[in-house]
């Protein structure tokens, strides 16, 4: 924790210590590792800002709101009506908008703030996520108590092209089981940080869809600290256009962590860049991660995966699992795969693994002995090739809206 | 009626000619066994007839009721009644039985002006047609001849043909990696499936499956052409005899 004088709030000292770091950052820097294949400006390019019309129909993704609590946020703000009613459905969850941390002196998430972030920088550089720092104007900071279960739908919509930054908490205490499903839409370019805090024994599945028509970038930061048989899954699912990237650092501090990244997407314009840059740290006994990626590519869009599982002296008995799988629609299309393994204790099990590819004719011809036209077959196939990823999903309702997703995808 | 004419085949990939002028008409209601050593054409006679992609055809024709089905996708031609059950089934990880199952015969169906199945309607048919042919409903949720064991897979061949309802069937070696036991109960759904209105094409090394499935007429194939026709009999000198005899 970073203190300051009395009259200052606690964030502060922060804020300006991200710009510092920020600013003595060169983006323009092509030797940076982790940027070989995408420059940051893609992320960082300012917009000017200007009214849209409404934001393009979407499908949206219906929840039962029995056994789901809602979040919006409309042009990067938090809306304060689902907020308040957030307040009255859940009395065990301590909840806060980024917004309102600045009229609070004193705040449980003081304890906990950027701890993750600081963590994920260990590992390399994170620019954007420093101007982040110093540029978020809202977010969530979600405090759920030992034991809690909840389910989170938070919808992300931006009727402005403009520069969103967002910074959310998301804290887990002992024995707590919670969803999130983050759902983006709109027309702003948005830069995200997520810091999570998982406790022994907690449980957190993350689902991440962002459609089709948002119409500027994505860069979504996913930070996490996971502590004594904590269980995380992150699944992140991107139909966008324009470039996404997922930038995970999962931190398995720990023993018998349960860590999954599995992510998904389909390209299909040259604008398109679906970039997953995950780090896994195993620094403790017996922790156990997964990674799964896999994008379908046409007409020119690209795809990054840049994933490493590192594994610390003290981490024995490590299980580590990275795959990557691009199918590749059209000639023009590019998969670039940096896998990497770094290990310094003697008795883990790590593999990893890359496999990109067209279609297989021969799967095509038997769907299509069938009587399967050759679309239906290669619909068929599509979504075979993204099962895996389904397989971890456990909402059925989101397995449909992303079957359907697809389904329009490979038409368009 | 189906009828090949004077087929010669190419494989593109390698440039080389595998059919050399075979000639042949199928009425419907019968059976034609087709037998005939290793590398004699067997099976790209199969995945011509069914339109596989990489089989040039340098002349000659495949006519379906008197219309060339030549320029016909091996969807369209599925559409319209040809069916060919795989030596080795294809193994699809991440496509579902059911649903493949489902869309193949909703889609023949929407191919030939007939409404499309509901999900209860398609149910009900398929747990008739499993039930006869000994197909675990369970086996049906899997994803489609993954983990199927040879015998399991065959079977499912068998269903799809059933449900299917096509009136030309070409089953290309079904009896490869079958014990008796399941080539007995793959051979009673063939069997079950005869009709006057419906013909088969059986591709097999052996006769004993012709021991199960009764051809009206054996045909035995070498280097690409049809060199001698008969009878069952045919099937059976070629068991005790071998092929040498008939190749000189």
């Amino acid at each position: 924790m970073v203190f300051e004088n009395k009259n200052s709030h606690w964030i502060d000292a922060y804020t300006r210590k991200f710009e510092e770091s920020f600013k003595s950052i060169n983006l323009l820097d092509k030797k940076k590792e982790y940027w070989r294949f995408a420059s940051p400006l893609i992320w960082h390019d300012k917009l000017p800002t200007k009214k849209f019309q409404e934001t393009r129909s979407s499908q949206s993704l219906k929840f039962d709101v029995t056994k789901y609590s809602f979040l919006r946020f409309n042009d990067g703000i938090l809306d304060i009506e689902t907020l308040k009613n957030f307040i009255n459905e859940n009395k065990n969850i301590e909840i806060c908008s980024f917004k309102d941390i600045f009229l609070k002196k004193d705040h449980w998430s003081s304890l906990k703030f950027s701890m993750a972030q600081l963590k994920a920088e260990k590992s390399y550089e994170r620019p954007l996520a420093l101007f982040n720092g110093f540029n978020a104007r809202d977010g969530v900071f979600i405090k759920f108590k030992k034991g809690v279960k909840k389910n989170l739908h938070i919808i992300y919509e931006g009727k402005y092209e403009k520069n969103i930054c967002i910074r959310n908490l998301f804290d887990l205490e002992e024995n707590s089981e919670i969803k999130v499903f983050e759902h983006f839409y709109g027309n702003s370019k948005y830069n995200i940080v997520s810091e999570l805090f998982a406790a022994d024994n907690s449980k957190l599945e993350h689902y991440k869809i962002i459609n089709q028509d948002i119409s500027n970038s994505v860069i979504y930061h996913f930070f996490g600290n996971c502590k004594k048989n904590s269980k995380i899954k992150t699944v992140n699912f991107s139909f966008s256009d324009n470039p996404v990237r997922n930038e995970i650092n999962l931190y398995l501090e720990g023993t018998n962590c349960d860590t999954t990244v599995a992510s998904m997407g389909f390209g299909k314009k040259e604008t398109s860049i679906c970039d997953n840059t995950v780090f896994i740290s195993h620094q403790e006994e017996s922790c156990k991660s997964r990674q799964i990626i896999k994008n379908a590519l046409k007409n020119g869009a690209k795809a990054i995966f840049q994933g490493k599982i590192f594994v610390d002296s003290k981490a024995q008995k490590t299980d580590g699992y990275q795959m990557s799988n691009g199918l590749i629609l059209s000639d023009d299309c590019e998969f670039l795969v940096k896998p990497e393994l770094e290990i310094y204790a003697d008795d883990v099990v790590c593999s990893h693994g890359s496999i990109s590819g067209t279609l297989n004719e021969d799967h095509l011809f038997y769907l299509r002995s069938r009587g399967i036209p050759l679309i239906e077959a290669q619909k068929k196939l599509i979504q075979a090739f993204y099962s895996e990823i389904l397989d971890e999903v456990s909402e059925d309702n989101i397995v449909y809206y992303i079957q359907n997703q697809i389904s329009e995808m490979i038409t368009l | 009626m189906f009828e090949i004419k004077n087929l010669h085949v190419n494989i593109s990939e390698v440039e080389k000619k595998i059919i050399s002028g075979i000639n042949l008409k199928i009425n419907p209601g019968e059976v034609h066994a087709i037998m005939g050593p290793n590398g004699s054409g067997k099976s790209t006679l199969s995945y011509t007839l069914s339109g596989k992609e990489g089989y040039e055809i340098e002349k000659g024709d495949i006519e379906l009721d008197g219309e060339s089905i030549l320029d016909d996708e091996p969807d369209e031609r599925a559409a319209k009644g040809i069916f060919l059950a795989f030596q080795y089934p294809i193994e699809i990880p991440g496509v579902g039985n059911l649903s493949f199952i489902r869309t193949a015969l909703n889609s023949q169906r929407k191919f030939n002006g007939k409404d499309e199945l509901n999900p209860a309607e398609f149910l009900k048919i398929l747990r008739e047609k499993a039930d006869f042919l000994n197909v675990d409903m369970e086996m049906l949720k899997r994803p489609l001849n993954v983990g199927f064991s040879g015998g399991e897979k065959k079977r499912n061949e068998i269903l799809q043909m059933a449900l299917l309802e096509p009136r030309f069937c070409i089953l290309d070696e079904t009896d490869s990696g079958l014990d008796v036991d399941a080539m007995k109960q793959v051979s009673k759904g063939v069997n079950f499936l005869r009709s006057e209105n419906r013909s088969f094409l059986i591709i097999t090394h052996y006769q004993r499956l012709l021991n199960y499935i009764k051809p009206d007429f054996v045909h035995i194939m070498a280097k690409g052409k049809i060199i001698k026709t008969g009878g069952p009999e045919l099937a059976l000198e070629v068991e005790n005899q071998g092929y040498t005899h008939l190749l000189n």
